[in-house]
Formats: structure tokens, C-alpha cells, sequence
């Protein structure tokens, strides 16, 4: 004789969650997909409104769509913006991979037990280390009271006209260093040792087994760390604005449109376009499979 | 097994960028904690320019500022956070990847790019800027970082071992209040910390929603102009890095705790 039990209310929820995947997974994803859709819908929306319907227009009661502020971003002087942009950009991340890759490398190969868990103490603390903690640091080193006394001003840097460039390049660098030293310390930690002994045996030169297995292995940290460091970089406003850059960089100009009375659609317009062609690149690396996490 | 030692070269090179990382650093502490300079007087150790800070009311108020905004958007994001990972936990790869590259996107772009489409958001829904603005941006930008922690910790220990909890006849509340929630906890806890590190810290996006609000990394920027306050500001500089320091070396513990 069988007796079918009746299950309570709470049992059958719990049965339910169990047999129902698919509706549990709605119910879990429904409130940060809304989220996240109505923020980035209205993101672009809201973009695509202000840099499509020019504000003078608005004002003038028509509601006419022009591509004028568009038309405004090819404009030889704001191409110089950008051209200036993307080189302190580039040489910062090139830099930057530059400096983190031997202290990457050792980390990941050299260093063992508790040495390793402190050296990725290390590297996580500045990680987090605010923007502006950093920046500070770099006043007090610049500044007229300076604590190294002057031993600064020897070198190339500083708050003049003619040479904030390197000093913008220095802050930017050193603000970037641990968003690519965490990811290219990742990559080379999975690093096989197997396979550096069998390059060597092969008879390869170390600096052969840099360059076809190392490096190759290394790609996918190497990008990471660029896109956030290329990010970092050519977003920045503060740091030029700050030293002074002698001619204006992208975030700096367009930070400085946005705030401004009547620049908000220029600004749009000047924001929606690297944001594609970012979200185009990202996509790209995606596609190449930099983000399929182990 | 026999240790390799690392080349002196590959030691001098890693060294300098340690370095490159931690001098500016040192010298700010230095700088916070000294007055005189070194060819002049002499250096002398004061704790003068925290007391300074402490009895500044816009210090204050701008500190307790951050620290609400950073308490709140932290909570959101931990909620968000671990919705989204528990999700997509049992999906197939493909769309972890997805959602996971869909949840970093604000962190990915550059700071401008988010500040000045948030702001145009909030202008078109007449949604005032200020403190409730910082919120959601932060709350956004600190998704990621709580998903980032628990999505592994779901995918690699609490889906097997929720499974063997239900197979051995636990229901799915006890399965999630035995096993599920002990098992994701430290991710979720140095997610958390993370988040609020954060959030405590950011400026660029913050800068332009910010409308009268002052938290304390923009009031750091708005005392950058006056040559007489930097060692006031390298005080508050030190006390932001210290109020950093203390949720990182935790979520760091954690983190390296559960990978053993």
C-alpha cells in the first residue's frame, strides 16, 4: 500500500525551484537585467537624442534632426584632439607593458609560497588606490614645497607649458601600471614550465623562447591589461587639465563641453562616437576569445 | 623540486617596477606625516596637518558623503551582483561570456564616456544631479566587480556541491542556507569590500553627476588649485589610502584563502 504524502506549501516552493529551472533563472536574472537594459538603453538614447537634435534648433521651437554636430568632430582642429589623444594613449600603454612585464613574469615564475601571496598584496593595493590618492602623490612630488627638494626639476617634468606633457605621461603611467601588471601576472601564472624546458631542449635561444612561446602565451594578458590601460589613458581629463597639457586632449575637451551651458550636444555627439568605435574593438578582442576565462 | 633563481637583470627590472608603483605612494605618506623640507629647516614628524583635516567641517561632510554613498551602492551591487552570477551559474559558457562582458562594460570604457552618457541620462529624465545620481553610477560600476568574485565561486564550488546536497535529500532552502550561502560568503564578502573600495575612490564618472554633492576624492580635486592646502590634502589623501587599505588586505585575504 502506498500512501501519497501530501506536501506542504513550503515543500512544494522548494520542489518547484528545483524542477523549474528556467523560471528560477528569470526570477534570479529579471532585476539586474532591468537594470542594466534600462541603463544602458537610456544611455544611448539619451546620447543619440542631444548630439542628433541640436540645441540651438530646440530653442528655436523646430524639432529638426541635423548631423551637424557630427559633421563638427571632422573639423581639422578637432582631428588634431584626437590624433594627440590616441598617441599619449598608445605610448603609455606601450609603456606600461613595457615596465609591468618583468615584474609580471617574475612574480608568476620566481616567486613562491609566501612571497607569492604578498607580492599579489602588492599589486592588488595600488590596483585599488584611488585615482586621486595617486594624483595627490604626484603634487606633492611636483609641488613648490616639494619634499625631494629639487631634484625634480632636473628632470623634463613639471607644471610648464612646454614639458607638461611628460608629466602628464608619467601620472597616466603610473596610474595604469597595476591594471596591466594583475592581468599579464594571471596569464603567465598558468604559464606551463613543461613547455619553456621543452623550447630550451629544442635548443631555442631564451630570447627565440620569448618570443614564440612566452609572448604568444602572455597575448591574452597583454590585452586585457591594453584595454583597460588604453581606456584609463585616453578617457582621462583630469591629469591634462590639471598639468596644463599644452594643447587639449579628447576627455579633457569634451569633460570641459559638458559641463559647460549649451555644450551638452556637441559633448553627446563627441562621447557616442569613441564609445562605438570602443565597443568595436572590445567586441573584436572578444571575438578573438581574450575574455573566455579559464 | 629544485627552485630556479631568477636572473639579476629580471631582479633589477621587476625591482624598478615595484618601484615605479610605490614611491609616489611613500612620498605622499611622507609628506602627510612631515613639515619642513629637506634643504631647509629640517624634517620634522607632525601629525599637525590630520589634526588640521579633522577640525575642517567640508572634510567631514565630504567624507561622510563618500562614505554613504560607497555603504549604499555597495549594498545595490551586492544584490545585483549575486542575482546575476547565481543566473547564469548553470547556462552554458557561451552566455556566462556574455553577460559577463555585458556587466564589465562600464568599467571597460573610459571615465568620461560613462560620466557624460549618465549625465545626459539624467538630464533628459529630469533626475536631478547629486547624491542620489553618484549612487547610481557607482551602484552600475560596482556590479561588476561583485559579479566578477561570486560568478567564479558559484560556478566552481556551489553548483557541484548543491547538486550532491539535493541528490542526498535536502530540500532547496536548506540546500541554499547548508551549502550554497557558507560555500559563495567569502566571495561574496570580498566582493563586497572591493566594491566599496571602489566606489569610495572614484571620481572620473562621479565628476559629472555630481551637481552640488562633494564627496571626498572631488573635494581632493577642487583643493588641487590651492598651493597653500597640500598638506592638508595629502592628510586626507593618506586617510582615503588607509580607509582603502583595510577592505583590500581583507578581500585579498579572502580571496587567497578559498584558492588553498
Amino acid at each position: 500500500m502506498s500512501t501519497v504524502q501530501r506536501l506542504g506549501l513550503f515543500a512544494r516552493i522548494s520542489d518547484a525551484l528545483w524542477r523549474y529551472p528556467k523560471h528560477v533563472f528569470w526570477i534570479l536574472a529579471l532585476p539586474p537585467f532591468l537594470w542594466f537594459a534600462t541603463i544602458y538603453a537610456a544611455a544611448l538614447i539619451a546620447l543619440g537624442y542631444q548630439s542628433l537634435f541640436q540645441a540651438e534648433t530646440a530653442a528655436a521651437g523646430g524639432y529638426g534632426v541635423s548631423f551637424t554636430n557630427y559633421l563638427d568632430l571632422l573639423a581639422p582642429k578637432n582631428m588634431t584632439v584626437l590624433a594627440r589623444s590616441v598617441v599619449m594613449a598608445t605610448t603609455v600603454t606601450l609603456a606600461v607593458a613595457i615596465i609591468s612585464f618583468p615584474l609580471a613574469y617574475y612574480v608568476a615564475r620566481y616567486s613562491h609560497g609566501k612571497w607569492k601571496t604578498l607580492f599579489y598584496f602588492g599589486i592588488m593595493i595600488p590596483l585599488f588606490t584611488g585615482y586621486l590618492v595617486k594624483l595627490q602623490s604626484w603634487a606633492v612630488i611636483f609641488s613648490s614645497d616639494r619634499l625631494l627638494g629639487e631634484a625634480f626639476s632636473i628632470l623634463p617634468i613639471g607644471f610648464t607649458q612646454t614639458t607638461s606633457h611628460w608629466g602628464t605621461f608619467l601620472i597616466l603611467l603610473h596610474i595604469a601600471l597595476p591594471f596591466m601588471i594583475l592581468p599579464v601576472m594571471m596569464t603567465l601564472g598558468r604559464l606551463p614550465r613543461a613547455m619553456l624546458d621543452a623550447s630550451a631542449d629544442l635548443g631555442a635561444h631564451p630570447v627565440q623562447t620569448f618570443r614564440f612561446t612566452i609572448l604568444p602565451l602572455a597575448a591574452p594578458g597583454l590585452v586585457i591589461g591594453s584595454i583597460f590601460t588604453f581606456s584609463l589613458t585616453f578617457g582621462d581629463y583630469i591629469v591634462p587639465r590639471i598639468l596644463e597639457h599644452y594643447g587639449p586632449l579628447l576627455g579633457q575637451s569634451v569633460s570641459q563641453l559638458a559641463i559647460e551651458q549649451g555644450g551638452a550636444s556637441l559633448a553627446a555627439a563627441c562621447t557616442i562616437v569613441p564609445l562605438i568605435v570602443l565597443l568595436v574593438l572590445v567586441w573584436i578582442a572578444k571575438k578573438a576569445g581574450v575574455f573566455d576565462a579559464p | 623540486m629544485l627552485r630556479e633563481r631568477a636572473p639579476l637583470w629580471l631582479k633589477l627590472l621587476a625591482l624598478a617596477g615595484g618601484l615605479c608603483l610605490y614611491v609616489p605612494i611613500l612620498t605622499l605618506m611622507v609628506h602627510a606625516f612631515t613639515k619642513g623640507t629637506v634643504g631647509g629647516q629640517g624634517i620634522g614628524l607632525t601629525f599637525e596637518w590630520f589634526a588640521q583635516a579633522w577640525q575642517r567641517p567640508d572634510v567631514w561632510a565630504a567624507f561622510l558623503v563618500s562614505l554613504k554613498v560607497a555603504c549604499i551602492a555597495t549594498l545595490i551591487a551586492l544584490a545585483l551582483g549575486t542575482l546575476s552570477a547565481a543566473a547564469v551559474a548553470r547556462r552554458r559558457r557561451w552566455e556566462r561570456n556574455r553577460v559577463s562582458w555585458l556587466i564589465i562594460i562600464p568599467i571597460l570604457l573610459p571615465g568620461f564616456i560613462v560620466g557624460v552618457a549618465l549625465k545626459s541620462v539624467f538630464d533628459l529624465a529630469s533626475i536631478p544631479l547629486g547624491y542620489w545620481a553618484i549612487v547610481i553610477a557607482h551602484a552600475t560600476i560596482c556590479v561588476a566587480i561583485v559579479y566578477s568574485n561570486a560568478a567564479l565561486s558559484f560556478r566552481k564550488d556551489a553548483a557541484l556541491q548543491g547538486e550532491a546536497s539535493m541528490d542526498l535529500g535536502a530540500n532547496s532552502f536548506q540546500t541554499f542556507n547548508h551549502v550554497i550561502m557558507p560555500t559563495i560568503a567569502p566571495a561574496l564578502l570580498s566582493g563586497v569590500l572591493l566594491a566599496f573600495a571602489v566606489s569610495f575612490n572614484e571620481v572620473l564618472i562621479t565628476y559629472f553627476i555630481a551637481g552640488q554633492e562633494t564627496t571626498l576624492p572631488l573635494w581632493l580635486l577642487n583643493t588641487f588649485t590651492q598651493a597653500d592646502q597640500t598638506h592638508v590634502a595629502s592628510a586626507v589623501a593618506t586617510i582615503i589610502f588607509l580607509v582603502t587599505l583595510l577592505p583590500v588586505a581583507t578581500a585579498c585575504h579572502l580571496l587567497f584563502q578559498s584558492k588553498r
